[in-house]
């Protein structure tokens, strides 16, 4: 069988479309409780970063490297510095991050220009230290 | 760029500077290289200097061929070493990666011509340099700021070994340089100027006096030079035809003269016969026939032996012309070959940054040393050995290595030892010892392998000595590493290394004490011999083949040849060696010489290869030695199985010539070898006995993501694999438990069970640890590397810059 590149990235888009909102609805669930609630946070962190960073993989694979950026700037801020975030601009910017990936899903490019700002922002709340595994 | 030059000058000067630039920034990175593990504030000194020297004419010479992009990233690089000049900043890694990194891409723009498409690039990484300077609270300087101080630096300082004939003293640098500096008002000062600028003068002069002028020729120039010369062989060739010709008339006249010297006395007796019968009643008639006859007879006589003169003479000549030509030839063929020696620093360029890199990228610390870089090889072989030796400096700091903490917890010191070391053996061969200070090589570690792979059984493992135990490194497959990465250990990088080797005429070795290190000698010789064959007689054709691969021929009786698992052999010293016929290799019809069965006849075999990799071939006949002239056989026969190439002998006929290698492989996957493997694998892997065909062979992907599943199978799925997916670790395990499967790929990050603990999993179950795990994650760290081989994966891919077919070959040696 040959592997035609075309066709499977078109699937691999319509995989992605269909599982990607579902990760979307956790992380904005899991963020949203983990800031009115310490305990929430202890508890759903490393749930929180594995979908995070799941989301990140699969849109590189899918070719979209807009959300993959996106979810590279928060998981930045995320991983590194505090979870949930201690700024409430990081978490509004985390938040207009998702929802600027929500919108990108059902396209069929994602350009990384057209995330370029939002990212701009994120990376301002990053800490300064390197991330080997971000 | 004026616009007074022309488009053909302005190429030119275009291509002078990328030459010269190529060189400044080999320089500018050998010298922060050098930057990392000098610890003299001197030396230091130097170094910042030279390096900023460096960058400030490649942005001058940038600008004035209008290579924009080239000048935009060195004027912030610039700044940056002259901060360290001044000791406003202190070296540290970072900084030294962000100008090497800066540097390799300025490296990359002289390849463009169209400077202004870098733009954006070339922006992005000022950006980058700028905003380092920022946080290191330095600000960018205007682009002649430090004119003054590059012009300060004296001529000698620069350590400008090699002069050129594109004359540094017409550039206006270097007529600065040159011109008298102003005297200074106090006389002892100016006596002291005065006695500096005589030693100065008397120093250039000196210099002056060694100049030997040069010139820049283009490699393919020569490259085209060495294959005409190479032409005349033919032209020896012929030669040594016409007085083999011209010897072979030669003695068959001297044979005829034999002959007739010793009919010489029957010849007298007839004329004596004759005389008495001419004297007796014979008629006038007769005796005219007598006379011509033996007039005839006096004529045969007179011309043989004039004949004969002259064969001698023709044949005297056709000796002496055979031999000034071969003369000639020779002498012109090593003055070519001696054209293209370069000296084998050349090819070491860019290893310090290389070795750096990959250290940094594992967590090791390491210094290069490259010892011997002068000695003059020829420039085809140091072509061919560049990368083998890249290759065995990687495998050094991967495998070699140790890391900082295991450095010291032995007693070594953090920083490690790895270098290449040149020493000329003799005026014809040269020493490479590839060098690390790190582990060693555990030999048993190597004999393990072997025996898993099957290459050998555990018996005769348990014979070999450490030499040829360390020999199984050249195996392919073969590796001691203990997980397939990006970068190594997957044991087939040894492998060619060997066979490159060898195709240049050279050998490699192995020495290693645990613990204290390892090095790999590779001896070569200084230039490609002239390429030397043996004419051998196959089912009516003749055939080269290279000297270089015959080990021996040998005659052995028919019944030598004994069948040893269904395939034949021979007993050559102790050794068995598999025998096949020539013939059969080279798809020939059988010759008529071979269907005799006698027993006690008598076979010729050229045993081909080397060590343990030897086979008889059966041949009709070997003829003769010859130096010949290879020629290519084009882009048509490009390919052709156990050809190489063909030559024309001095007769004019053209013959093929065999590509031992080729030939050697294609028997042993037909013969031998491959009964031997399995009979070894038999005995030492049973479970590698229902080994199937790609399409029985199934793969079991643990990802959580629906996404990297689909992917992977359809990779998988691709290249002819059975496929079953789970979603983490737990539902992965229990799978494995209740059906079969060849090989796990599975991702880290999942819930519930992640790949480290599938991997720990399947390693403690012993119905599942035989099979090869392999990590496919966007985890990069060393840690995680190191984690995944403790837990027991066999391979670790990450995802970002994983390429599918490198996944495949990887299966493919795992399965």
């Amino acid at each position: 069988m040959v592997l035609d590149e075309a066709l499977l990235l078109k699937k691999l888009r319509d995989t992605f479309r269909a599982e990607a909102p579902q990760k979307l609805r956790l992380l904005r669930r899991w963020l949203f409780e983990a800031c009115r609630d310490q305990a929430a946070a202890d508890l759903n962190r490393s749930d929180f970063l594995r979908e995070l960073h799941n989301l990140k993989g699969i849109s590189r694979i899918a070719g979209l490297p807009a959300i993959q950026n996106l979810c590279a700037g928060s998981e930045r801020i995320l991983r590194v510095g505090a979870y949930p975030p201690d700024k409430k601009e990081a978490y509004e910017t985390i938040m207009e991050a998702f929802q600027q990936i929500e919108d990108l899903i059902p396209g069929d490019e994602a350009p990384a220009e057209l995330a370029q700002d939002l990212c701009s922002r994120l990376s301002s709340f990053a800490p300064e230290e390197s991330l080997e595994n971000v | 760029m004026s616009e007074k030059l022309s488009a053909a000058t302005s190429k030119l000067l275009q291509e002078t500077f990328v030459a010269e630039a190529r060189e400044q920034i080999q320089k500018i990175v050998d010298n922060l290289i050098k930057l990392e593990s000098c610890d003299e504030p001197p030396k230091q000194s130097r170094l910042v200097e030279l390096t900023f020297r460096e960058l400030h004419n490649l942005k001058g010479s940038a600008r004035a061929v209008e290579y924009t992009a080239v000048e935009v990233v060195c004027h912030p690089l610039e700044d940056v070493m002259a901060a360290l000049k001044r000791k406003q900043i202190k070296i540290d890694a970072e900084l030294l990666d962000l100008v090497l990194s800066s540097i390799c891409l300025v490296e990359k723009f002289l390849d463009v011509e169209e400077q202004s498409s870098l733009e954006a690039e070339a922006q992005e990484t000022r950006d980058k340099v700028l905003a380092f300077m920022k946080k290191i609270g330095l600000q960018i300087s205007a682009s002649d700021q430090y004119m003054d101080e590059v012009e300060a630096i004296e001529p000698e300082d620069l350590a400008i070994k090699s002069v050129q004939v594109i004359s540094e003293s017409n550039t206006p640098q270097a007529q600065k340089a040159e011109s008298p500096k102003p005297a200074v008002s106090e006389s002892a000062a100016t006596k002291e100027a005065q006695l500096k600028s005589k030693e100065s003068k008397e120093q250039k002069a000196k210099i002056e006096a060694e100049r030997v002028e040069t010139l820049r020729i283009p490699a393919v120039k020569l490259d085209s030079f060495m294959q005409k010369a190479e032409e005349m062989l033919s032209v020896k060739a012929m030669a040594r035809q016409q007085r083999m010709s011209a010897q072979a008339l030669q003695s068959k006249l001297e044979e005829r003269l034999k002959a007739w010297s010793k009919a010489a006395p029957d010849l007298k007796a007839a004329r004596v016969l004759m005389e008495k019968m001419r004297s007796l009643n014979t008629s006038p008639q007769e005796q005219v026939i007598w006379r011509k006859m033996n007039d005839i007879l006096d004529l045969n006589s007179e011309f043989i032996e004039s004949l004969n003169d002259d064969v001698k003479t023709i044949s005297r000549t056709a000796f002496d012309f055979s031999h000034a030509t071969s003369t000639a030839v020779d002498v012109l063929l090593d003055e070519t070959k001696r054209l293209l020696m370069m000296p084998c620093g050349t090819v070491f360029e860019g290893f310090p940054l290389v070795v750096r890199q990959l250290a940094r990228e594992l967590g090791k610390e390491v210094e290069v040393n490259l010892v011997g870089g002068d000695i003059e090889l020829d420039k085809r072989i140091l072509s061919q050995v560049k990368d083998p030796l890249l290759h065995l400096l990687r495998n050094s700091v991967d495998h070699g290595m140790e890391t900082p903490e295991e450095r010291e917890s032995v007693g070594k010191a953090r920083r490690g030892n790895i270098g290449i070391k040149v020493s000329q053996i003799d005026g014809t061969v040269v020493e490479m010892r590839v060098f690390d200070d790190g582990r060693g090589i555990n030999t048993e570690k190597v004999k393990q392998s072997a025996i898993r792979l099957g290459l050998i059984s555990s018996e005769e493992a348990a014979k070999m000595g450490k030499e040829e135990s360390l020999a199984l490194i050249f195996k392919s497959q073969l590796s001691t590493s203990q997980i397939i990465t990006e970068i190594s250990g997957r044991g087939i990088g040894l492998a060619v290394v060997d066979e490159n080797i060898r195709k240049l005429g050279g050998r490699i070795r192995i020495e290693t004490e645990p613990g204290k290190g390892s090095s790999f000698i590779i001896t070569l010789p200084v230039t490609i011999a002239t390429f030397r064959g043996v004419l051998v007689d196959v089912a009516s054709k003749t055939f080269v083949v290279p000297t270089t691969s015959i080990d021996r021929v040998v005659r052995i009786k028919n019944d030598a040849i004994k069948p040893v698992e269904g395939n034949n052999t021979m007993l050559l010293g102790d050794s068995l060696i598999p025998v096949c016929h020539m013939e059969d290799v080279l798809e020939l019809p059988s010759s008529s010489k071979r269907s005799s069965a006698e027993s006690d006849k008598l076979l010729t075999v050229a045993i081909l290869g080397s060590g343990d990799d030897r086979m008889g071939f059966v041949v009709d006949e070997v003829l003769e030695e010859h130096e010949v002239l290879v020629k290519s056989l084009g882009q048509v026969f490009t390919g052709v199985r156990n050809v190489s190439g063909v030559t024309i002998l001095g007769s004019g006929k053209v013959v093929p010539i065999l590509n031992s290698s080729d030939m050697l492989k294609w028997s042993r996957k037909h013969t031998f070898m491959r009964a031997r493997r399995q009979s070894s694998v038999a005995k030492t892997a049973p479970h590698a006995k229902n080994r199937r065909a790609n399409g029985d062979k199934r793969i079991l992907v643990v990802d959580d993501t629906l996404t990297a599943r689909i992917l992977l199978r359809n990779i998988f799925e691709s290249a002819g694999f059975s496929i079953k997916t789970a979603n983490d670790g737990a539902e992965a395990l229990d799978t494995l438990k209740s059906e079969n499967f060849d090989l796990v790929v599975t991702d880290i990050e999942m819930p519930i069970m992640n790949g480290f603990e599938l991997t720990e999993q399947i390693r403690r179950d012993d119905g599942l640890s035989d099979i090869p795990v392999i990590m496919v994650t966007s985890m990069t760290s060393r840690e995680d590397r190191e984690r995944g081989v403790s837990v027991g994966a066999n391979a670790y891919f990450v995802k970002s810059s994983f390429d599918q077919s490198n996944l495949l070959d990887v299966i493919a040696t795992l399965i």
